[in-house]
Formats: C-alpha cells, structure tokens, sequence
C-alpha cells in the first residue's frame, strides 16, 4: 500500500477521526476541571457546613511528628476548630468490602479529655457500592453512645438492627471513628491507649489484638481471651482458649459467638462445643486452613475438611479455627510475654533494648536504662551467678553529659563496688523502694565512697544492677531474652 | 410526523421502557433504589447524559467510520459522564456523594451506549434527543418508583422523611431491590398486556364492523334506474 493509497483509505479515516473526538474531549474536560475544580479549602468548609451549620475556624494540625497509623486505620488529616476546641479527624478504617473508607469524625474534647464523638460523614469510599444503604442512625450511634476507654464495635451496631447487608462499609467507618478517637487521645491529648501487644505474632490478620490478651500459670498454660475480627457477613467473636505446655488446645469455649442472621445454629456442632479443637495444635489447624493461613482458600472448611458435616456458616468457623492457631502457633512469644511480664524494678530500664543469656546458671545482661534527668541512657553488661550477686559490670556506653562521667563514683565505674553484692544490698542504698529512691542517700555518700556530683549517673548503674540481681529466677525461667 | 415523535416518546417512556421492557441498567438500579432520592437523582442524570450522548452521536454519525463507531461512542459517553461527576461534585454535593460509584459507571451503562447504538447512529439529532429524553425518562421513572416502594417498605420514608417506624430492612438491601425490581417487572408487564389485549380486541371490533358495514353495503339492491 502507498503512502497515497493510505492516506486515503479508511484506516486513516479512523485514527484521525478518533484522535480529533480525543482531542475535542480532552480540551473539553481540561477547561471543566480548571472550572469546576473543587479545592481541599472547599471540601473543609463543605463539612464543617455539614458538621456546624456555619462556616468556622479552624487550625490544622501538622501530623509530621504524630504517630498516624493506629489498629483500626489512619489518620490523614487533622483540624481543631478554634470556638469549641474540638476536632476535626479525616481518618481511614479497614475493613471495607472494597478496603478502607475515609471518613471526617468529629471528636469532642472537654477538659483535656475526650468527651465524645460528634458528626460522622463519609469522605471517601472507593470500592463500596452500599454506603448510601447506611441509615442516618448509624452515624448517630457513634453520638449516642461512647463510653470512654471502649472502643466501638460493629458487633453492637448489628445488634441494634441499625444495619443489614453493610456490615462490611459500617465496620470500615467504625474502625474510622475508632482510629480518629485513639489519634485525639494519645497524639493531642498525650493518654495512653490500648495497643496491639499480638502485632508481631505470627497469624494476627482476623486477630483484634488490642481487645485480646492472655495469661500463664504455674503450669505453663497459657489461657487466652481472644477477640477475632469480623470475616465478611460474621462478626467478632470472643473466645477462651487454653493452650498447655505441649501447645495443643486444652480448653476452648466460644464466649460471643459473632454470627449472624442465625448462621450460629449452622456452624459445625465440634466446633461449637470446641471438641474438634482440643488435642489439636498448630500443625492440624495448618493442615485444615491450608499451607498459608492468612490466604487460606475458606472452601476447605466449607466441603468438610474438618471431618465434620458440611456447613453454611463457613465464616465462623473459620474464624474459630484461626483463633485456634493463633493460640498455639504462638505459645512461645506468649508464654515469654507473659513471664516478662512480671519482671520487676523496669522504671529505669529500657526493657524493649534489654536482652540476656543464660549460661550454666550465670546470666548475663545487656542492659539499657533510661535517661535520667540531665543523664542519658547507659548500657551495660552485668552478670549476675547463681547465688544471685553481681559477678561481673562493665560500663559499655556511659550516659552521663556534660563530662559528668569524670565525677562519677571510680568504684562504681570500674564495678568494685558492685560486684558481689546482692538485691538486698543494692536496695539497702536505694531506699526501701527503688522506684522512689532518695537519690541524696547516694550524694552523701551511702555508698561509702566519695561525694559526687554526678548523682543521677551513679544511680542509674546501681538501679540497673538491682533490676539484674531482683529478676534472677525470673530471667532464669524465661531462659535468655533477645 | 407528530405520530412519529409521539411513537418514539412512547416507546422510550412505556412500550421499550429500558428498565422494565429491556432490563437493562440493572446494576444502578439494584444499588440504588433503596432511596428513592438517590435513585430520582441517578434517572435524572441519566437523562442529562443520554439525551446529549445521542445528540452528539446522532450529529457526528456520517463523520465517525463504522469499523471505530464502538470507541468512538465510549469516548464521547465518559466525557459526558465525567463532566456530569465534575459538575455534580461542584454543585450538588450531596448528590455526588450518595450516588457514590454508580455515577462513574454510567459509563458502561447498557441504555446509554445501546441506545447509541440502536438508534442515534440512524436517526437525525431531534429524533435522537427525544429518544434519549423519552428514554430517560423511562428509566428515571421506572428508579424513582422502586426507589419509593424499597424506601418505604424498607426503611419506613419517603426521600428521606421518616413516615413510620415499622420497616423491612431487607427490602432496603440489593436483595430486596432484586425482589421489588421483579415483582415490579411482573406488574408493568402485566399491565402493558392487558392495555395492548383491549386495543387489540378494539382494534379487531372495530375491524369486524367496518367489515361488517362493507358487507351490508354490498348486499343493499342496486336501485333500478
């Protein structure tokens, strides 16, 4: 075909064509969006019109600082309106059909404290097709019923009857005001708020670890109460399963059982009286959701992988299931958390930068306190033997600023005073309780060495060798931290 | 020519209406008609978009090639449609924001492209407006009345005034909307069969006795001169 021949065919009567309609449409669409452009200032305005009825002032608030991502969601922006003291929290919550949905929360603060949760307006809802399903009361359920230090939960929302067939939208915009209201209390407010302890355990993904914990007794036995998430149509359940020494199911009962419109009379009978689940760990479970449980194809259960009869209430189930392996996959981690737990005298200690070894019943510690005052952080390695005093100190990293490591004690900073003694002696100088310590008892010289100038540096060695030498058995028990 | 814009306004409105006739828009309707505001403002963008689609695809039918005709409508249809999400965005917020995904998915909207297809590419742009109008319409009409029997039943208002406490939220839900959508579909249809039985039966009557006149005209003795 000629150049000739082409240009006068019907192929360049297409591009040409479609390319001019292209052209037209793009030019038309770049002078509509220069026109109707609707600014990040207008989109404020529109919901503090929504949210007050009048236009109000407002201060935004820089989150470059803040910590952002919480259990529930994240927070992307924040403004605190200046007539009320009141904020303004755009958050994102998981846990939509199609993702997260972002939504403007108004949290209420009076007397540096959260008081409640005001108007609550969709923002954002990319994937969900249902959110215009979602009745005007769902929004004033967050008004109407917050409870200081809970936490809502979508669970309740159903059981008002607010909600049918957007549980998922109504879970994304709960976990919204959720995160919005832990963002005001620990970020602005400076409260502490319940975090996810579980979120380094293995099998976490339809875990609510802030509302779960777990306990171990003389035994061993770990004994856990386990919030799940909700997994599609099912909500959350709660459940108390205990886990012995052999990290198989001792015990296991369903507290809240989170099924819905019914589905409970349908879920496996051994399930539900948990007899399908004691005896078992972490390998059988593995072996009924599949190689990875966090992508497990829900299927299996469904055709009766359990060995039980068929079943419609494939959700909860599963999710009974997968409470089961969390519990026994992570004996370990759980059963070290609990014991550390109880680990006595941290105030000082860093205890997340604080590890230790256990070797023919000496113990040795790498231990990071905290700062103290116009004293930093020290590090140490302490050694503590089986009759429980010090056996060996060393200052690995010293603290103290503005050269005061030069008016340190010498025979604390070359260890001779504290090598040998035990937690009666260093509590003896500490004062009867450690945590509240006179420090004068150490510049007058309780030590019996010379007066010092460098107080808090000296107490920081001493309260780090009392911390190695209370903790032994415990230390011992755990067998070694990393 | 009066006739033929009467036929097609009653075709697009009742005879072909594309909702309960054609079934198609189905999924803006299944989502949408638990309000009926939600559903009144989606027929009525509808309406906005296609009468203007086929306008445009009516004038430009002799210029677009037939091989690249599909494209060439899709184009013109999401422009259309995304100057409708800007301008609603700008101006009708609330609109914007209830009817949430089903606005972008006009798009792919069986009526609108259908249409174009069916009829603006071999009609001239008055027709085509008035088939899109009628069309709308039809559609808008036929959203707006489930939107108020799902609203209802569903969640005791009428755009969105509470009427009664008592409600079935099921019917709120798509699945309820499948239920009212049939039953709905079942009812027009009947009604359509019963209207187009009597003029048929009139039709035929009045057949028979134009039939029966020229019998009886015939049969009358030619008058002898």
């Amino acid at each position: 075909m000629s150049a000739k021949q082409f240009f006068k065919g019907t192929a360049f009567k297409c591009i040409v064509v479609l390319l001019s309609i292209l052209l037209v449409c793009g030019i038309l669409l770049t002078i509509c969006n220069a026109l109707f452009y609707v600014s990040e200032q207008e989109k404020l305005d529109r919901v503090l019109g929504k949210i007050y009825g009048e236009s109000v002032e407002t201060e935004e608030i820089s989150l470059d600082d803040l910590e952002t991502k919480f259990n529930y969601g994240e927070v992307n922006k924040v403004y605190k309106v200046t007539k009320d003291g009141n904020y303004i929290i755009n958050a994102s919550g998981t846990g939509g059909y199609g993702g997260a949905i972002t939504s403007w929360v108004v949290v209420k603060v009076e007397n540096n404290a959260v008081s409640g949760v005001g108007n609550v307006l969709i923002d954002t809802a990319p994937g969900e097709t249902l959110t215009s399903s979602i009745p005007a009361e769902v929004y004033q359920y967050y008004s109407q019923h917050y409870v200081d230090g809970e936490a809502f939960d979508v669970n309740d929302i159903h059981a008002t009857g607010l909600i049918t067939g957007v549980t998922l939208s109504t879970t994304a915009i709960t976990n919204g005001v959720n995160t919005a209201v832990d963002f005001v209390k620990s970020q602005i407010l400076g409260q502490s708020i319940a975090g996810n302890p579980y979120e380094n355990y293995a099998y976490i993904e339809y875990i609510d670890g802030a509302a779960s914990s777990h306990t171990v007794d003389e035994n061993g036995v770990i004994t856990y109460d386990i919030k799940t998430t909700g997994l599609g149509v099912a909500g959350a359940f709660e459940l108390t399963i205990s886990v012995g020494a052999d990290k198989k199911v001792t015990a296991f009962n369903i507290d809240v059982n989170g099924s819905t419109y019914g589905y409970n009379e349908y879920m496996m009978p051994d399930i539900l009286d948990g007899t399908y689940i004691v005896g078992k760990g972490a390998e059988d479970f593995l072996a009924v959701l599949g190689e990875n449980a966090d992508d497990t194809s829900l299927s299996q259960i469904e055709t009766g992988a359990t060995g039980s009869s068929e079943t419609h209430a494939t959700k909860s189930n599963f999710l009974c299931l997968y409470a089961a392996l969390f519990a026994t996959a992570n004996y370990d981690e759980a059963y070290t958390s609990a014991m550390l737990a109880n680990i006595v005298n941290t105030e000082y200690i860093e205890m997340d930068a604080t590890a230790w070894t256990v070797a023919d019943g000496v113990i040795t510690y790498d231990i990071k306190t905290t700062g103290l005052g116009v004293a930093g952080a020290f590090e140490l390695t302490i050694s503590v033997g089986a009759d429980k005093k010090v056996t060996a100190f060393n200052i690995d990293v010293n603290g103290s600023t503005y050269g005061y490591n030069e008016y340190m004690m010498p025979d604390i900073l070359d260890g001779t005073y504290i090598v040998g003694k035990s937690a009666e002696d260093f509590l003896a100088v500490l004062g009867e309780n450690a945590d509240d310590t006179d420090l004068s008892l150490i510049e007058t010289g309780a030590t019996g060495a010379s007066e010092t100038h460098a107080t808090k540096s000296n107490f920081l060695c001493l309260y780090a060798a009392y911390f190695a030498t209370s903790n032994y058995d415990l230390a011992l028990t755990i067998g070694g931290k990393a | 020519m009066k006739n033929k814009y009467a036929k097609i306004t009653l075709d697009g409105l009742i005879f072909n209406n594309p909702t309960f006739m054609l079934v198609l828009g189905t999924c803006p309707t299944l989502g949408l008609i638990s309000s009926a505001s939600s559903a009144l403002g989606m027929g009525l963008t509808v309406v906005v978009i296609l009468t203007l689609s086929n306008m445009l695809i009516s004038a430009l039918r002799k210029v677009i090639p037939n091989e690249v005709r599909i494209p060439s409508y899709i184009v013109i249809i999401a422009t259309l449609v995304t100057l409708a999400r800007m301008i609603l965005n700008k101006l009708v917020p609330d609109l914007y924001d209830s009817l949430g995904g089903f606005l972008a998915l006009i798009v792919v909207n069986c009526i609108i492209l259908g249409r174009a297809e069916a009829f603006a590419n071999k009609h001239n742009v008055l027709e085509s407006a008035v088939d899109g109008l009628a069309n709308g319409f039809g559609f808008t009409f036929a959203l707006t009345v489930m939107g108020i029997i799902c609203e209802f039943l569903g969640k005791g208002s009428l755009f969105g005034v509470q009427i009664m406490s008592f409600k079935i939220s099921a019917l709120a839900t798509p699945a309820g909307a499948f239920i009212i959508y049939g039953l709905s579909i079942a009812v027009f249809t009947y009604i359509i069969d019963t209207f187009m039985r009597s003029r048929r039966i009139r039709g035929n009557k009045v057949a028979r006795e134009n039939l029966l006149d020229s019998k009886t005209v015939d049969a009358q003795p030619v008058k002898e001169a």
